[in-house]
């Protein structure tokens, strides 16, 4: 497989805090056009991952490329290349919706033109052209979790990084979120994300579940529940993690 | 290090503006604010004497003593009260605190003595100063007549001694204030984050966050002015312009200052605590505002070195009350700036250092 068609790569990817190690040799790739998502309760060293290939946080060990460019040596070439979006949805909630948007454009380096163009683009696809002027504050919860994607994606990334994007929303927002990851997935976008409702994961197209820093299982959620023969991804989690536990414990 | 982007720095200044304009009243405090402090200061602070009650004891009787009384009871400035010689008188009344002090008028009229209360050195100081002007006020047969000449400021208005010391404090506070709170909300709110992922330097993101509030408090330092010259009487005598500029520099170095702490700083609660508490207490006391350095003790002396306010008090109180020129003003500007640029690496560091550890 070439290069371009490989969005994320890792090879015995590790960080350690001091003794503590978050991340243990992680091997991985991701494709292009792919919705990959990173399973695990919190602690497991999801955020420290997703951080780490942001460029966030610089690894300890082991090999990273993010679109093609090394995490270690380019990491402000993988900052152009990349999106990356919270549970904190960050927009300046005192601020306009158009305010927030001329923003990140020009954090982006974005000209005016563009920014313009952008903003049009964002109003209809939100349906909220004449909510422009509205303090981002008041806006309902949904509408504001996909202006933040929208924020984060700006200058056309083509790789995005969720980081828990759906906690705190009611299970229609998540429905609807889902909806437009899968979008952006056929517009040829590599959606990276993290999550801890195991019903979202099967809406991924891989998942890899990660405990104590490592990863024990990768694979699409079908052949997951076929191998572990579980009606659903919540099941395959919990017997794996039990299975982890009792190995540790011997 | 790749080249400073005056679109993204000029984004984040713009963003920083409109924060400002949507909280208008939190724009109304700041700049009303500095002005509340001006007259609670200013009048609290002020320590000359309106009206000294003066017992004088005469034991002379003569025509020449009677001369001397005679100048206490035509003063404003003097209540005359006759007392007995008694020291036991005398200290009851000082004792009810009717009396701030007491003349006795020497029989040969040779030796006189003043008697002063001590509990209150400042005022006594004062008052001893003010008994001998007005004894002396024509005093053609006192054998040595001596001259004193006050520069600067005849009357010893004690506000042109803290006006100009009032706008260091106040610009140092309000400044350090509004840019350390300004990026820990960025913190709190995981804002900053959202930065740290996109391509914007931390030099970037610095400059653009000092730039609207350069504005302000310059803004503030013109209003403390104009109100310390309107209610307080101080005279202007330097350059206008100079002022501006070098209350610029001094303003940038409040503004670095602000952001140093904000980077040492997790909460805006934190930030706001830490910025009073490094700006007030160190410019009141050890900046030459109230006591003069030169008669701290050495490691005090020492540590004033590092206080910015005392090199910007040298600048106002040079302009507004000596008059000063710029060429005479460059040490002090030129310490400023160096304050400046120290402050803004260190805090541009430790923020590079958080960017790449948050986790």
């Amino acid at each position: 497989m070439s290069d371009n068609e490989i969005s994320v790569f890792t090879h015995q990817l590790s960080k350690q805090f001091g003794t503590f190690t978050a991340v243990d040799k992680v091997d991985l790739e991701v494709n292009k056009g792919e919705i990959f998502g990173f399973l695990g309760a919190n602690g497991a060293g999801k955020s420290t991952m997703i951080r780490m290939l942001c460029g966030l946080l610089m690894p300890s060990s082991g090999e990273a490329r993010v679109a093609g460019l090394d995490v270690f040596t380019q990491n402000e070439k993988i900052k152009m290349n990349i999106g990356y979006m919270s549970q904190k949805f960050s927009l300046y909630n005192d601020l306009t919706v158009a305010e927030n948007i001329d923003f990140y454009g020009g954090v982006y380096s974005l000209s005016r033109q563009a920014i313009k163009s952008k903003k049009e683009e964002i109003g209809i696809s939100l349906d909220m052209s004449d909510q422009m002027k509205r303090i981002t504050g008041d806006i309902p919860v949904g509408l504001k979790q996909r202006l933040a994607l929208a924020c984060s994606m700006l200058h056309d990334p083509q790789i995005i990084f969720l980081d828990e994007p759906t906690s705190g929303v009611d299970p229609k927002v998540r429905r609807d979120f889902w909806n437009i990851i899968h979008q952006l997935a056929q517009a040829g976008k590599t959606v990276f994300v993290t999550t801890h409702f195991m019903d979202e994961a099967e809406y991924c197209h891989r998942i890899s579940i990660m405990h104590e820093g490592k990863i024990i299982a990768l694979d699409t959620p079908e052949n997951l529940k076929t191998k572990y023969q579980k009606d659903s991804i919540q099941n395959v989690f919990i017997t794996l993690i039990r299975r982890q536990k009792n190995a540790n414990a011997q | 290090m790749q080249m400073l982007n005056k679109t993204r720095i000029l984004a984040i200044a713009k963003k920083e503006f409109f924060h400002i304009i949507h909280d208008p009243r939190s724009l109304i405090i700041v700049l009303i604010l500095p002005v509340l402090q001006l007259i609670m200061f200013g009048y609290a602070l002020n320590s000359e004497v309106s009206n000294i009650n003066l017992g004088i004891a005469d034991n002379s009787h003569s025509t020449q003593s009677y001369e001397i009384k005679k100048k206490f009871i035509g003063s404003d400035l003097y209540t005359v009260y006759d007392i007995s010689n008694q020291p036991e008188a005398i200290h009851q009344a000082f004792l009810q605190q009717k009396l701030n002090a007491v003349l006795l008028i020497d029989r040969d009229m040779k030796n006189h003595q003043l008697i002063l209360d001590g509990s209150d050195p400042n005022v006594s100081a004062y008052i001893k100063d003010y008994v001998l002007q007005t004894m002396q006020s024509g005093a053609e047969y006192l054998p040595v007549d001596v001259r004193t000449q006050m520069l600067y400021n005849p009357e010893l208005k004690s506000s042109y001694f803290f006006v100009p010391g009032l706008i260091a404090l106040i610009l140092i506070m309000i400044s350090a204030l509004l840019t350390s709170i300004s990026i820990t909300r960025e913190k709190e709110n995981g804002t900053l984050e959202q930065l740290l992922v996109s391509p914007l330097h931390p030099l970037e993101f610095i400059l653009g966050k000092i730039l609207p509030y350069i504005v302000i408090s310059m803004f503030i330092g013109l209003i403390i002015l104009f109100f310390g010259m309107l209610l307080f009487e101080v005279v202007f005598l330097g350059n206008f312009i100079v002022f501006v500029l070098l209350s610029l520099v001094y303003v940038c170095t409040a503004l670095s200052l602000g952001l140093m702490i904000s980077t040492v700083s997790k909460t805006q609660m934190q930030a706001m605590m830490l910025a009073l508490m490094i700006t007030m207490l160190p410019t009141v006391m050890l900046s030459g505002f109230i006591s003069p350095i030169s008669s701290m003790p050495k490691f005090l002396q020492l540590i004033s070195w590092i206080i910015p306010a005392k090199y910007y008090l040298k600048i106002t109180r040079g302009l507004m009350i000596k008059g000063n020129t710029f060429t005479e003003l460059l040490e002090p500007t030129f310490i400023l700036i160096a304050f400046t640029m120290l402050l803004i690496v260190i805090a541009w560091k430790k923020f590079d250092k958080q960017m790449k550890e948050l986790g």
